[in-house]
């Protein structure tokens, strides 16, 4: 930050000497703290348990995962718990970690959209509604997301997909019938 | 997978295509990007929050005014359609959208950017994106984050810089002058384009004529809120700005008494209105203001 230590938690904020643009710095206790790795402690005698990744260090906790025992270079604390390396690739591969959660696909809104914007050109709609019941029914039972999130998307997606359905099948049923008309017409 | 309880800090934050959201849960602060198919987190531990920082930006902003051009430029296009009312309509009737979108985006205030601070480097803050949110945002966080960190007092002189703000003005000046060179030269040849047209004014009511006139206006006028919008409050105390920016508020007033005065006429008489007049009364002022502000930035060393 270019604004000065002593502008900073200043009421209002200063004008920039560089830009002339109003800055306001909020700073907090953890800007003046150094931040420490953590070093692993040798093991110094035989009864001592050891690191299962690093034998010679001393184990400190044990993967809540697992049950390996870690040393100070190998745990890995995340969402509450002590967890090693692998287990935490394993929790981002299986989705398990909210920690590593960081991304998630609106499935219903992709739900919504197909049955919707296709009707701006109604013929579209023959084959997006479709696509937006398979979206509903595949993804229904699949979490929202980490935040509050209620399943009407999904809802007005069906209904939606399902009147445009029905009205293709109107206007399927209405061609065939015109059709036999004009053969028995015919005969 | 533990689950977090999340409470809304703050209501959301709007664009067209995209969103951003701010929660908190017991120990750290959760950031919500939304394109509105797809949304990305970011977390932030309470305990590690080194600052915020908020940054005010310029007022009149690019957004804001591609807004009302655009809306001019549909406003135009309804006019130079006499022959069909339908397109008219349909033109004059979507230039209503960014126009309220220029006026909506007037209306929420200067903009700001919003950085959070923490060890590993400095993140945006998409969810607080107005200034006159920033107060109730720090009232919310602030309070949290001194609930795990403590307060601290305003921080002890440590080092000061010497860098003189004048002299950093006067080096920023000399930046970017093609770019400014090449706007106001623009500005004048497009001032001395519209006199030329006034005097030939049965070329001047040619449609394409005007569309290409309109089209070149449209360029310069973008290029010149974008140089507008990257000086500095400092730079906007310089001459050449100040210059410039008179010629470039008269060409806007121009452009809007101009549209208002073509859509006026095109609807009472069925024919695009004579607007050579208003053109001419605008570049007679414009021509000497761009003229002065070129002068400057050639004879500036």
């Amino acid at each position: 930050m270019a604004t000065k230590p002593e502008d900073w938690n200043f009421p209002g904020g200063v004008d920039c000497a560089y830009c002339g643009q109003r800055v306001e710095v909020r700073a907090f206790p953890a800007i003046q703290q150094e931040s420490r790795g953590e070093r692993p402690e040798a093991i110094l005698g035989a009864g001592e348990a050891g690191c299962y990744y690093h034998p010679q260090n001393r184990a400190t906790v044990p993967c809540d995962a697992c049950g390996r025992f870690l040393c100070a270079l190998c745990d890995l604390p995340l969402d509450g718990q002590h967890l090693c390396p692998p287990c935490v690739d394993a929790g981002v591969k299986g989705n398990k970690l909210a920690a590593a959660d960081t991304s998630r696909t609106y499935y219903d809104s992709v739900a919504l959209g197909f049955a919707t914007w296709p009707m701006l050109l109604f013929y579209f709609s023959l084959f997006t509604a479709p696509v937006a019941l398979y979206y509903v029914i595949r993804y229904w039972k699949q979490p929202q997301g980490i935040l509050p999130r209620t399943r009407i998307r999904f809802v007005l997606a069906a209904i939606l997909a399902l009147l445009q359905l029905g009205m293709w099948v109107m206007i399927a049923g209405a061609i065939i019938w015109q059709m036999m008309r004009s053969q028995g017409g015919a005969r | 997978m533990a689950a977090y309880q999340y409470r809304r800090l703050l209501p959301r934050e709007r664009g067209i295509l995209r969103y951003a959201e701010l929660w908190a849960a017991d120990d750290h602060l959760l950031s919500a990007a939304s394109t509105r198919l797809a949304v990305a987190y970011q977390r932030f531990p309470l305990a590690e929050i080194q600052a915020f920082s908020i940054t005010t930006l310029p007022h009149w902003t690019f957004p804001q005014l591609a807004w009302l051009f655009l809306s001019a430029a549909l406003f135009l296009v309804s006019v130079l359609a006499p022959t069909l009312p339908f397109l008219q309509v349909l033109f004059g009737g979507l230039a209503i959208w960014p126009l309220l979108l220029a006026i909506r985006e007037v209306w929420r205030g200067p903009r700001c950017r919003v950085y959070i601070h923490t060890p590993t480097g400095a993140h945006l803050l998409p969810a607080v994106a107005r200034q006159a949110r920033v107060d109730e945002f720090l009232a919310i966080v602030t309070p949290l984050v001194e609930g795990v960190q403590g307060h601290v007092e305003r921080m002890a002189i440590t080092e000061r810089t010497v860098e003189h703000p004048e002299e950093v003005a006067r080096q920023q000046i000399g930046q970017q002058r093609g770019l400014r060179l090449f706007a106001f030269g623009a500005l004048l040849a497009e001032g001395l384009f519209y006199t030329w047209e006034a005097a030939y004014p049965a070329l001047g009511r040619k449609p394409e004529v005007i569309i290409v006139g309109f089209g070149v206006y449209l360029v310069i006028v973008i290029i010149m809120v974008t140089v507008w919008r990257q000086a500095t409050p400092i730079l906007r105390r310089d001459r050449v700005y100040t210059l410039a920016g008179a010629a470039l508020a008269l060409a806007l007033a121009e452009l809007v008494f101009a549209v208002a005065a073509g859509f006026i006429a095109a609807f009472r008489f069925g024919a695009a209105g004579d607007l050579t007049w208003i053109t001419t009364v605008s570049a007679a002022w414009r021509i000497p203001l761009a003229l002065a502000a070129l002068t400057i930035e050639l004879r500036r060393k």
